[in-house]
């Protein structure tokens, strides 16, 4: 009877020792300066073009200042996104982020902080540029005409993505998942506008490692309820474009479909490309454009 | 002696919870719940005075407010305001509402455990739960704000109880149909306490076999026997319509068509964003099925669940010698058996239903408040069995009423920390706040206006100050418009629409929302003003744009 009470005794008691240390303690601190400096150095020297690099959720924005001019994120990024990118990690070594598994290199950069790289958990086909996991406030612009930008989409929407200023509320970025040819699509959400360029940039990307390429995955179309509204509507075209020059053009005509191009591009010159219609009226174009290292040997036109 | 006991903690319950509103801020939800109670109250005021208060337009126009939602609670806000604005204030006001429904949860749950434990035992196992529910974190706050959920608690919870009592008194019968009533009248999750409670009522008169001492009868050939129906189950199904719709007059025109609507709006519920283990939910597929229990896990202070749980093995003989011999005497051992089993279903279902439902799930805890009530009673009668366990032993009970103070003084100190971010407490299981935070956990949710923000914002901000939240700040425009009224936010301080429009920007850490990340890439240069950590994990951040 009695070590029935103390196991009892002790449990609770153990339970409520283990509240109270929360209760009373103050908190992990806030990161110095000079490690946070550290940290930077240490996530650049690892990062190379199409990693994805994320930081502790517990920084604050005092933190976050420290990593400006690096496009950083303070989330786990989905599985399906891991399984093809790079992902390096800045995180607190008091309360790390759960959900990388384990990592491929961990450097201890000071008392509070550490860096990890994750290497792709998927196929040897490497993600080095998507469009829908690397939106950023300078990814979109309408020009009108070509070659004049009227509007930089680059205001942060409630619901996700950027908004184009001076533009109709339907003209913004976002990654959405959209019903497109008798499926769900995860995409783009690039609606077209008439008589005017919607531009969108894939930056400059570094030479893949020898035996291999960068190859551009184009795909698009509009959502089959805009089709089954729109009897007669316009075709939707996104033209790829490298140093002036046209790689490709992706067609997309009032039907329910899922279309598809893919071209090797070249490194260190950015990418547009360039979707234009006659007339917008219910375009609800979705588009999805990643750039992938694959092996000489595969086959990259279609 | 007991009786007056129990009073004391119920005015103790009351008179703490009422200390604490000022602490509390605005949910997003309180601007709907509020100001739809001041209609309605405003009507039942030109209802027994002359005009045409019973018309259709009449009704139409003060119940067209929030009609997605059961009036009841409502009545109680708007009454509150009424009654107490000159001395609280027009917030604080509604709010008694919610705090006496809370009060009221307490007085059932010494009510429920005096009666099945008798008067000496049912105050140490009630006491203890009503202590434990007062400094439960989280329901504290619910405790505090003009919501739903605490005040369809509390009638749950009372229809429960006295659907346990009618099993021995046939009033009680009449009066859970009654309060059952009033709780569907309160919240649409109240109906779901006819799951349990029937299973209860199965378990407790299903016979599986007969025994061979037992004699067969069957029934004259041309006639139905039916299975005993509890009375307070009858009770329930005659009365709960009636006063449902007697209490939402609302549904006093177009009945069937506004019925319709009304379950509609809840079966297809738009989605809410709900971060959890690192992943946004905002439709279909929503949270997977285990999200509530655990967040129930995650948030309960662990002293509560430990106990709980002793109290649920303790009791397991007992309820299984009670199952076995469903048809002898009333006893006390039956009564206690029938208490715990009854705390036990409720609560399990409480989270049950929210795990199964297929809809969305968000808002923390929000969404299963009875489940609380019914965990702290196992608790407390988890604290009695400890007690009796110590026998009469000096040493060994007093060790037991240490063991449950330094439980009490957990929590306190959990009550105490998070205070009016209560919303942001965790348990020691993930590491409190910071480790939550880490696995992926909301930190924050419901937008809440916290009240020593506004009190920065009075005392640092220049004159006119224009102030934009993000990622959400519709939800401030219109908590911080009661502020104004309240004469609690200066009244040249204004939350603007656009944030191009704004001097300071308030960045509220909410990971569930999508443009979060793009919301501090894009102001991390910005200086701050003032932010505000808990646990180590950044809140809110006052950020300066004028710079």
């Amino acid at each position: 009877m009695s070590f029935r009470f103390w196991a009892v005794a002790g449990v609770v008691s153990a339970a409520a020792v283990a509240d109270l240390s929360i209760g009373m303690r103050s908190g992990p601190p806030p990161v110095s300066s000079a490690e946070l400096m550290d940290g930077r150095r240490a996530l650049e020297a690892r990062m190379k073009r199409g990693d994805i690099a994320v930081h502790s959720p517990l920084f604050g924005v005092e933190e976050a200042r420290h990593l400006d001019g690096i496009r950083t994120r303070p989330d786990l990024p989905a599985e399906a996104v891991r399984r093809g990118r790079r992902v390096v990690l800045l995180d607190r070594r008091d309360a790390a982020i759960s959900g990388f598994g384990e990592p491929q290199d961990r450097l201890i950069v000071g008392p509070t902080l550490f860096v990890a790289t994750f290497e792709p958990t998927g196929s040897a086909e490497v993600t080095v540029f998507d469009l829908t996991v690397d939106l950023g406030p300078d990814t979109m612009r309408v020009e009108r005409p070509r070659g004049q930008t009227v509007s930089t989409c680059g205001e942060p929407r409630r619901q996700g993505g950027f908004q184009c200023l001076g533009q109709p509320e339907w003209v913004y970025a976002a990654p959405r998942t959209l019903r497109i040819g008798g499926e769900d699509r995860a995409c783009l959400w690039a609606h077209p506008v008439t008589g005017a360029a919607v531009v969108l940039s894939i930056p400059a990307l570094p030479a893949p490692p020898a035996g291999r390429r960068m190859v551009l995955e184009l795909q698009g179309g509009l959502t089959d309820e805009a089709v089954r509204r729109t009897p007669g509507g316009a075709p939707v075209t996104t033209v790829a474009m490298q140093g002036g020059r046209t790689l490709g053009r992706l067609v997309v005509t009032n039907r329910s479909d899922w279309r598809r191009v893919t071209r090797v591009i070249e490194p260190g010159s950015a990418v547009e490309l360039v979707t234009t219609t006659t007339h917008d009226g219910r375009r609800h174009y979705c588009l999805s454009a990643r750039v992938v290292e694959r092996s000489v040997s595969e086959g990259a036109s279609s | 002696m007991s009786a007056w006991a129990s009073w004391f903690l119920v005015l103790l319950y009351l008179g703490v919870q009422l200390r604490a509103l000022p602490m509390v801020g605005l949910t997003d939800d309180d601007d709907f719940y509020i100001s739809a109670g001041i209609a309605y109250a405003e009507w039942l005021g030109r209802a027994f005075g002359p005009g045409e208060a019973w018309s259709r337009a009449e009704i139409d126009r003060a119940f067209t407010h929030n009609h997605e939602h059961p009036p009841l609670a409502k009545y109680a806000f708007g009454l509150c305001h009424f009654v107490f604005r000159g001395w609280l204030g027009p917030i604080d006001a509604a709010r008694v509402g919610t705090v006496l429904f809370s009060t009221l949860l307490a007085w059932v749950l010494l009510w429920m455990a005096r009666q099945h434990l008798g008067h000496r035992r049912g105050l140490i196992a009630g006491g203890t739960a009503v202590l434990l529910l007062l400094t439960l974190p989280r329901f504290f706050f619910h405790s505090h704000v003009a919501t739903l959920d605490v005040p369809v608690a509390s009638l749950y919870v009372l229809a429960a109880a006295l659907a346990l009592k009618a099993e021995r008194a046939a009033w009680a019968a009449w009066a859970a149909g009654a309060a059952f009533g009033l709780a569907c009248a309160t919240k649409l999750n109240a109906p779901f306490l006819v799951v349990p409670y029937v299973l209860f009522a199965v378990l407790v008169r299903y016979r599986r076999s007969r025994g061979a001492d037992e004699v067969a009868t069957s029934p004259p050939a041309g006639t139905l026997r039916l299975p005993a129906v509890p009375l307070a189950l009858v009770a329930m199904a005659i009365m709960a319509p009636v006063v449902f719709v007697g209490t939402w007059p609302w549904l006093w025109h177009d009945t069937f068509t506004r019925l319709g609507e009304y379950v509609g709006f809840h079966l297809n519920h738009y989605g809410i964003h709900f971060l959890y283990f690192g992943t946004v939910f905002h439709q279909n597929p929503f949270a997977p099925w285990h999200a509530p229990f655990v967040m129930a896990f995650v948030t309960v202070p662990l002293a509560t669940s430990a106990l709980a749980g002793f109290g649920i093995a303790a009791a397991a003989c007992r309820v299984r010698n009670r199952l076995r011999d469903r048809t002898g005497p009333d006893s006390p051992e039956r009564r206690e058996a029938d208490l715990v089993l009854t705390a036990f279903l409720h609560a399990l279902f409480a989270v049950l239903v929210v795990a199964l439902s297929g809809g969305p799930k968000y808002g923390g805890a929000k969404l299963f408040m009875p489940f609380f009530p019914f965990w702290c009673l196992l608790a407390g009668y988890g604290v009695l069995r400890l007690l009796e366990l110590a026998g009469d032993r000096l040493g060994l009970r007093g060790a037991a009423v240490g063991v449950f103070g330094l439980a009490l003084v957990s929590q306190v100190g959990l009550q105490n920390k998070f205070g009016g971010y209560a919303l942001s407490q965790y348990n020691a299981s993930v590491n409190g706040l910071a480790g939550a935070t880490a696995r992926g956990f909301e930190r924050q949710y419901y937008d809440v206006a916290f009240p020593d923000l506004v009190a920065w914002l009075n005392e640092a901000g220049p004159d006119d100050l224009k102030v934009h939240f993000l990622p959400n700040n519709w939800e401030y425009v219109r908590t911080y418009r009661w502020y104004r009224r309240a004469g609690a936010l200066r009244s040249d301080i204004k939350v603007v629409r656009d944030v191009r429009d704004a001097d300071w920007l308030v960045l509220t850490h909410e990971r569930r929302f999508a443009r979060y990340r793009n919301d501090l890439l894009v102001y991390r240069t910005r200086p701050v003003l003032r932010e505000h950590r808990l646990d180590g994990v950044p809140l809110w951040t006052v950020l300066d744009l004028e710079r």
